[in-house]
């Protein structure tokens, strides 16, 4: 090999080498850095104010279930575009006696015999207590927009959790992962979703007050 | 309840007010007049200019015949919490003029106030400022309350921003119009008793010539059966709460408007299987505007004081679905906890006045149920309901 030769040999690499690195510096921003806000203030919301701290935590010892789904609403805030949800995630979470089993969405317009959940015994819900299509998260994209008529049509996130031991456990709050513009975005939801158990002491305390997630 | 009776001691402006940390700033833009007579009490100086700051509300002034009408309003802040608990006898409370608007032929007005004119003994730790607003025409007028937000984060509201919505007020003048005069020496006259040599500063509230502490409902808890329910009210939550002003010396009140006030001081509430509604004690104090036969009842401060009351059950119908355990809310983008007759302040007035307890992080609702059960709300879903209760 020429020393010319050797040199455009090594000046592709290193272009093709740097290439790689501003790739994949692209991918580790739009995935690992996507852009966390709160509930209210990006595209997709739940409650649309980030002051909401909401939190319902299932007694297994008074549940004829191990499993449960937890509902919680989420809506179009802003934007034109529909958010595309590509996952959920704890945003804390607390025990080690809990499992997370998936989650769902569906979309409904809430009437007598059809209304939003807080919780249910198992996961999925039967469709006696949740009569509508059921739809994986991932690659859903939510159309209805945030409203205060308790008969609009309402989009429901569905989160399954079944108990594995004394200890209990759950989600601070939730993360929702989604898509919107081109861009990736964390929703975080002031909604904990939990099991009680010796790390969970809701159910029974009196005194005890809804977790914030930090 | 308690009524004291302060004494009935009008000290002079130059010896007893308490410090207050305002400045004011010259106005500026094009100047603009207010038509007619200005009331007793109103710096007719500052009338001269137009308001430069944001606009704080937008209503409708209606004359005595209750129709849309010309005329002017202006806003004059009332002293904070932390100022009012400084009080124990009656003193000439200063009431700055923060603002005024003219209203047009049709009625409408948007009230703007100059955040300069607002100082540290007026503004609210929330970025809000209570206010007392007169309105009159050429032959009348009258007194309105409501609470404005100035301030959000520490910084100046944006003024431009459309989204952001300001409070719809009504005044109804319906009262004839007392109007200011300065005599030779340069004294305001003009229904106002001068006592001895008093600077030439227009006329305003003194009081509190009584107080009276009433209990205030911030809120209900229904659990069905063997539910349990509770509720947390935690310092700094904010209420706002019903203002009621007499223009026969007291003799009769009628509610115009309203104040916000916060407390202190943290209770949660037991579980409970009853039915409670739950109230704060809250001090009212009496006021006399000008020396005249306008009195006021405003909201003075939180005591500390907390009861509870038994109450029915309702029926909600915006259920949902709920496993056994404990469910919680503490939630501010929904609906407000409000009662048109929730201060009960008759035994002072005659009239029960209003309160609007808005949930936020502060206020929180919880039910404990046994078995599988709804929880309801009463305007819509619970996240989002005025009220909720737990039903089988």
């Amino acid at each position: 090999m020429t020393k010319r030769s050797r040199r455009l040999t090594l000046g592709a690499a290193l272009v093709a080498v740097l290439g790689m690195i501003v790739v994949l510096g692209l991918e580790s921003f739009g995935h690992s850095g996507a852009e966390s806000h709160a509930d209210g203030a990006g595209p997709l919301a739940s409650a649309n104010d980030p002051n909401e701290v909401l939190s319902d935590a299932v007694d297994p010892t008074r549940s004829h279930a191990g499993s449960w789904t937890f509902g919680m609403r989420l809506c179009v805030a802003s934007g034109d575009s529909r958010p595309v949800i590509e996952s959920v995630a704890p945003h804390q979470s607390v025990g080690g006696g809990y499992r997370f089993l998936g989650a769902l969405v569906r979309e409904f317009t809430p009437s007598s015999n059809d209304t939003p959940i807080i919780s249910v015994d198992y996961y999925p819900p039967s469709a006696t207590q949740v009569p509508d299509a059921l739809h994986d998260i991932s690659g859903y994209a939510v159309s209805t927009v945030c409203s205060t008529d308790p008969n609009a049509p309402y989009t429901e996130l569905l989160i399954g959790m079944m108990v594995t031991s004394g200890d209990g456990g759950g989600w601070h709050g939730v993360d929702v992962r989604y898509t919107s513009d081109g861009q990736h975005r964390v929703l975080v939801i002031n909604n904990s979703v939990l099991i009680c158990g010796n790390a969970v002491r809701q159910c029974g305390a009196s005194q005890t007050q809804p977790a914030l997630a930090s | 309840m308690v009524r004291t009776l302060a004494l009935v001691t009008c000290l002079s402006v130059a010896t007893l007010m308490l410090p207050i940390s305002a400045s004011a700033s010259a106005p500026q833009s094009v100047a603009q007049s207010a038509p007619g007579a200005v009331p007793m009490g109103i710096d007719g100086a500052s009338l001269k200019m137009q308001t430069v700051g944001p606009v704080v509300a937008t209503g409708k002034l209606l004359d005595a015949t209750g129709h849309a009408t010309a005329g002017s309003v202006a806003a004059m802040a009332l002293p904070n919490e932390e100022y009012n608990r400084k009080l124990t006898v009656p003193v000439r409370i200063p009431t700055p003029m923060v603002g005024w608007a003219a209203a047009g032929s049709n009625g409408v007005f948007s009230l703007r106030v100059n955040p300069s004119q607002i100082g540290l003994d007026y503004a609210r730790s929330d970025g809000t400022v209570n206010l007392i607003v007169l309105g009159w025409t050429t032959t009348s007028q009258a007194f309105t309350a409501f609470t404005a937000r100035v301030w959000s984060s520490g910084k100046l509201i944006d003024a431009s921003s459309a989204v952001r919505t300001v409070p719809a007020i009504t005044i109804n003048a319906s009262q004839p119009l007392v109007s200011a005069a300065i005599n030779a020496t340069g004294l305001q006259t003009g229904g106002a008793t001068v006592r001895g040599a008093q600077p030439a500063v227009p006329c305003g509230w003194v009081g509190p010539f009584s107080t009276y502490d009433a209990m205030t409902t911030i809120g209900k808890t229904e659990p069905w059966g063997a539910d349990t329910g509770w509720m947390v009210s935690q310092a700094s939550e904010s209420t706002t709460l019903g203002t009621a002003i007499s223009y026969n010396a007291g003799a009769t009140w009628g509610a115009n408007g309203s104040s916000t006030s916060s407390v202190a001081t943290t209770k949660t509430w037991p579980a409970d299987t009853n039915y409670k509604s739950y109230q704060r004690q809250m001090r009212y104090g009496k006021y006399q505007y000008c020396y005249s036969n306008t009195w006021g009842e405003f909201v003075m401060y939180g005591t500390g004081g907390y009861g509870s009351t038994a109450i029915g059950y309702q029926y909600y119908s915006h259920c949902a679905p709920l496993d056994p355990g404990t469910w919680s809310r503490s939630n501010s983008s929904g609906n407000h906890y409000t009662d048109s007759a929730g201060v009960n302040i008759k035994g002072a007035i005659g009239i029960n006045l209003s309160v609007d307890a808005n949930y936020d992080t502060t206020h929180t609702i919880s039910y404990t149920t046994a078995s599988y059960e709804q929880i309801c709300g009463d305007n819509n879903v619970p996240a989002y309901a005025s009220n909720v209760n737990t039903y089988i």
